[in-house]
């Protein structure tokens, strides 16, 4: 090894999300701006009322209660609770959309998705990966999938 | 010369590293930037022996 780069993986691709959200048995919907979950069925006072009661942010560091909900595409989780997790585009300065979804009580997104969406930025990254190793010109030879629950692409050119 | 190799790991987390083989110097570098780049943001480069093994053999030749 001559160098080894650590990257913090953003969602930026979304030809690769529709593909890991197909092998993944979910459905990516391109510009749909609401997404469905706890807070949506609800009203801004109830959600207010709600946060001051419970404590509880509702929403990440950045983003207000009024943009609960809001999103600029879609992933659908197949399963009875119909919840949805949203494409959110990102406010840290970098290019990309942050994946926004409730997960108290949204056992599907949990068991498909992982309790923190970690199955799906797996996928997510893997097709990144192969598509722009790609485009480099490197070709896959080998894809790993290591005991630990990572998976290596092998590549060469 | 062996292929360059580039391997990359995504992690369970999502994660990911991105590692050069069979290349010596700083023009690893070149070949992966692209990747990294579609992937997102580099928050560590780690650099191996190998990295400066190039450049090491430049600097006795300039020396000369």
């Amino acid at each position: 090894m001559s160098h080894i780069a650590t990257v913090d993986v953003s969602i930026m691709d979304l030809d690769s999300l529709e593909k890991a959200c197909a092998n993944m048995g979910l459905v990516l919907v391109r510009g749909q701006v609401k997404y469905h979950c706890w807070g949506t069925g609800r009203t801004l006072d109830q959600l207010k009322k709600y946060r001051a009661m419970s404590g509880k942010a509702l929403m990440p560091e950045g983003y207000s209660l009024e943009e609960m909900g809001r999103c600029d595409h879609v992933v659908r989780v197949p399963g009875k609770h119909g919840y949805e997790i949203g494409l959110v585009a990102r406010k840290d300065g970098r290019v990309g959309w942050n994946l926004f979804c409730d997960l108290s009580g949204a056992h599907d997104i949990v068991e498909k998705c992982g309790k923190n969406l970690e199955k799906l930025r797996q996928n997510y990254a893997v097709e990144v990966a192969k598509r722009a190793a790609k485009r480099a010109g490197y070709r896959l030879v080998k894809t790993v999938f290591n005991t630990n629950g990572s998976i290596s692409l092998v590549t060469q050119k | 010369m062996a292929n360059a190799e580039v391997i990359i790991t995504i992690n369970a987390d999502g994660s990911t590293e991105v590692a050069v083989s069979c290349v010596k110097g700083a023009s690893c570098k070149d070949l992966t930037k692209d990747i990294e780049k579609a992937l997102g943001t580099v928050k560590a480069d780690k650099k191996t022996p190998e990295y400066f093994e190039k450049e090491e053999k430049a600097r006795v030749q300039n020396s000369n």
